[in-house]
């Protein structure tokens, strides 16, 4: 059949060869990736063993940087160049981040690290730490990676996913979905294999905390509530008694007295999981023991700051205790006996705690991973999150008009219609926010939205439909419409404390990874893998569905993909881009149509259950 | 194929397969909203070409949207009143019953007063429960009348909006005690 002929001899539309993939748990104080092998997950070590690789990397003034254990001993000796607990700096402003230890540049936007090999982004510094892992996991699988399951915590918002994921760009990864990580969590302890169930995931981190509520039904989760604090974790409980050592002791005066205290600390508290006492000797701060209990006492007020959002999260999804199925803990904090006894007493039940509590969201990551790249077979199995802080516009008095309310499951659209206030006005400005509050001062500012190309026109007559997406990764995108004419407004985006297009690109050539290849060649590869992964799919899609076609399109779609391979053999992108967009008009109506074929027979099946 | 038959549903009800109407199996709803989004999510799309993740996007976005609207008895409502052309002008029209909004006037004051007593916001909070409950009861038999039922059922949709406004505000206060 001609439209077949397309497909060359011997090649498949729909390859089944294994596809690597991989699960990434980008923590705050420790990073690991998984994988699916045979069947099950594997935590992938480094070449002496150790699984965990410390987040964090040492710039040095020749360029060259060390990421992992490398780096962090050399903490004390070089702080400022060598950076750990990035992933708290994400997506955030200089304005926001507190104290940090490290020299900070004069920059708008997203807060810039002064080190030794210039100025750097938390974007460009979690890039170095996923290259790391990247290479880990491809000289041990022995080839390249598809695609990563990437985790961030429930509560990050839209600049901190949109951070993380700039991430894995510079680092050459390719991200198949951001994913919360107490889903992860709740995937690893196999909980989608229950029938069904309401799970709320206790997840203390090194600098972050996260609870979420989730309900498992069919093989389906749904994130029914989610809260936390994005800036509490088990650094917090260190620093809590670094500080009780000191007022009993000296305070640390140097950036490397400090570090050594904090890192006592941190042993001290990691020690009384399995001791009753300690003894700590930090020379010129602290000398002397520590007990459980007195660790307890110090601790207690940061534990109890994380009972106030699972109680939030009950509330909010319309439960009560009593209705927890499980109670799962995740992240090296829950190791700490106190954590344990004060989440049972909260809970009135005994937390699942038999997964590492380090490894546990990356093992959870990986079988999404595996899943989202096709190795898994058919499968059930679907993970439904939820944006976990509202989204706003500015309006008048600097007020905020929200548009996505928090938890509303993702994706999800809205679309708001503006008008112009002025004659020949073709230029609208839009202020987007994230937070609960009314005040824009008061909430996250995203980014603006500058939309340009309405037709001139009166005052008042223009129709402009602006539409708010947030896809399955809790990014927003914007696009807008003028009705009346149906002109595509032009959209320019200024993040308030993230990167712009324009920044990555220069990061990605300025990068080491990417030297040897030249922007117009990394730009050509990707347009080529757009171009076949778009040729496969609609021959596919015809090849499966043809019946679905109207009269004269099969040929048409033909016809443009026979021009899209011609285009994709040559070298000029801007052709080869021009003929994907030429495929996809030719091919949109088809592709809606067996997407709404799919839920027809999704829910004709329904009927015939409920007929029986 | 016309623009009607390409697009699988008008309206939220049948996009689920549902009869337009008040009554609603808010689990049977659910699982109808799982099935559906199994076969649409982006996370099944993950190897597939920009152009069907975009559209994967919408789709799911669009079963949410719907979902949110039908689950909540009085957006419910509300989107039933719409479907019939009947706005309920919540953000234009600000004329109320007074009976009912000094009663609301009341709970206000109480609410204010009694922020540190939480036996009081307890039985406010039973008080709240009883008056929503009778109104929702109210509203299911005027939409179940039809068009005769529209007027009172616009009536009680707006008062129920003020009634989850303040419902809010009470759990707040009772977190917070």
């Amino acid at each position: 059949m001609a439209l077949l002929q397309i497909s060359e001899p011997g090649q498949s539309p729909m390859p089944h060869a294994r596809r690597l993939a991989a699960g990434i748990d980008l923590g705050t104080t420790n990073s690991l990736i998984a994988t699916v092998d045979g069947g099950a997950v594997r935590v992938l070590a480094d070449e002496t063993g150790a699984a965990l690789l410390p987040s964090v990397v040492r710039f040095f003034d020749s360029g060259e940087v060390a990421v992992g254990s490398a780096a962090q001993a050399a903490e004390i000796e070089d702080p400022l160049n060598t950076i750990a607990s990035v992933k708290r700096l994400m997506g955030r402003g200089r304005d926001e981040v507190g104290q940090v230890p490290y020299a900070l540049a004069d920059s708008e936007g997203m807060v810039r690290l002064k080190t030794a090999g210039g100025d750097k982004t938390p974007v460009e510094v979690s890039a170095h730490i996923l290259a790391a892992l990247k290479t880990r996991a491809e000289d041990a699988l022995g080839g390249p990676l598809t695609g990563v399951v990437i985790t961030v915590p429930a509560y990050f918002d839209e600049a901190q996913r949109q951070a993380t994921k700039d991430a894995a760009r510079l680092a050459g990864l390719t991200v198949l979905r951001l994913l919360s990580e107490p889903t992860a969590a709740a995937v690893a302890y196999g909980l989608d294999r229950q029938p069904e169930g309401l799970y709320c995931i206790y997840d203390l981190g090194g600098g972050t905390f996260d609870v979420s509520l989730l309900r498992l039904s069919q093989g389906v989760f749904e994130v029914l509530a989610t809260g936390g604090d994005a800036r509490l974790g088990g650094d917090d409980f260190d620093a809590a008694v670094a500080a009780d050592l000191e007022a009993h002791g000296r305070r640390a005066t140097t950036a490397e007295s400090a570090r050594a205290l904090l890192r006592a600390a941190r042993t001290a508290r990691e020690q009384l999981t399995t001791q009753e006492t300690v003894s700590i000797d930090v020379p010129g701060v602290f000398a002397g023991t520590l007990s459980r209990d007195e660790l307890n006492a110090l601790i207690d007020p940061l534990i109890e700051r994380t009972l106030a959002p699972c109680r939030r999260v009950l509330k909010d999804a319309g439960v009560r205790v009593a209705d927890v199925s499980e109670v799962v803990l995740v992240g090296g904090a829950t190791r700490t006996p106190r954590v344990r006894e004060r989440v049972e007493g909260l809970f009135r039940k005994a937390p699942l705690n038999d997964i590492d509590p380090d490894q546990v969201v990356a093992v959870g990551a990986a079988r999404q991973a595996d899943l989202l790249v096709g190795n898994a077979g058919a499968t059930d199995m679907l993970l439904l999150d939820v944006i976990p802080l509202s989204l706003g516009i500015e309006i008048m008095g600097g007020l905020v008009e929200r548009i996505i309310p928090r938890n509303a499951p993702i994706p999800t659209t809205r679309a708001q219609e503006f008008t112009t206030y002025k004659d020949g006005q073709t230029a609208l400005a839009v202020h987007v926010v994230q937070g609960e509050r009314d005040l824009v001062t008061d909430c996250r500012s995203l980014a603006r939205f500058t939309l340009r190309g309405i037709p001139p026109m009166a005052a008042g007559a223009a129709r402009i439909r602006v539409t708010y997406q947030v896809d399955a990764d809790g990014l927003l995108s914007v696009s807008a419409q003028e009705l009346s004419s149906g002109a595509e407004s032009e959209i320019t985006v200024k993040p308030s404390y993230g990167l712009t297009d324009a920044d990555i690109e220069r990061m990605l050539s300025e990068s080491m990874a990417h030297a040897a290849t030249d922007a117009a060649e990394r730009a050509w590869r990707e347009q080529v893998v757009e171009a076949d992964r778009m040729i496969d799919a609609v021959l596919a899609a015809i090849a499966a569905d043809g019946r679905l076609l109207a009269e004269g399109e099969g040929e048409a779609i033909a016809t443009h993909a026979r021009a899209l391979r011609a285009a994709r053999d040559g070298r000029d992108v801007t052709a080869i881009r021009r003929a994907i967009e030429a495929l996809d008009r030719a091919s949109a109506a088809f592709a809606a149509r067996r997407m709404d074929e799919g839920l027809r027979r999704a829910m004709a099946g329904h009927s015939i259950q409920e007929f029986r | 194929m016309t623009q009607a038959e390409r697009c699988v549903a008008r309206n939220h009800f049948e996009l689920f397969g549902l009869p337009v109407g008040y009554d609603i199996d808010e689990r049977d709803l659910a699982r109808r909203h799982r099935e559906l989004i199994s076969t649409c999510h982006p996370d099944r799309f993950a190897q597939a070409s920009a152009q069907e993740r975009r559209l994967a996007v919408q789709k799911s976005a669009a079963l949410n949207e719907a979902l949110k609207v039908l689950q909540d008895p009085v957006a419910r409502a509300r989107y039933l009143l719409e479907l019939a052309g009947v706005s309920t002008g919540e953000e234009t029209d600000t004329v109320m019953d007074p009976a009912f909004l000094i009663q609301q006037m009341e709970w206000r004051e109480a609410l204010e007063e009694n922020r540190d007593n939480p036996a009081r916001l307890s039985s406010l909070m039973d008080e709240w429960t009883a008056m929503t409950a009778a109104r929702q009861r109210e509203l299911a038999g005027h939409l179940r009348a039809g068009a005769a039922g529209y007027p009172q059922a616009r009536r009680l949709v707006r008062e129920l909006q003020f009634l989850r406004r303040f419902g809010d505000e009470l759990d707040e206060a009772h977190l917070e005690t």
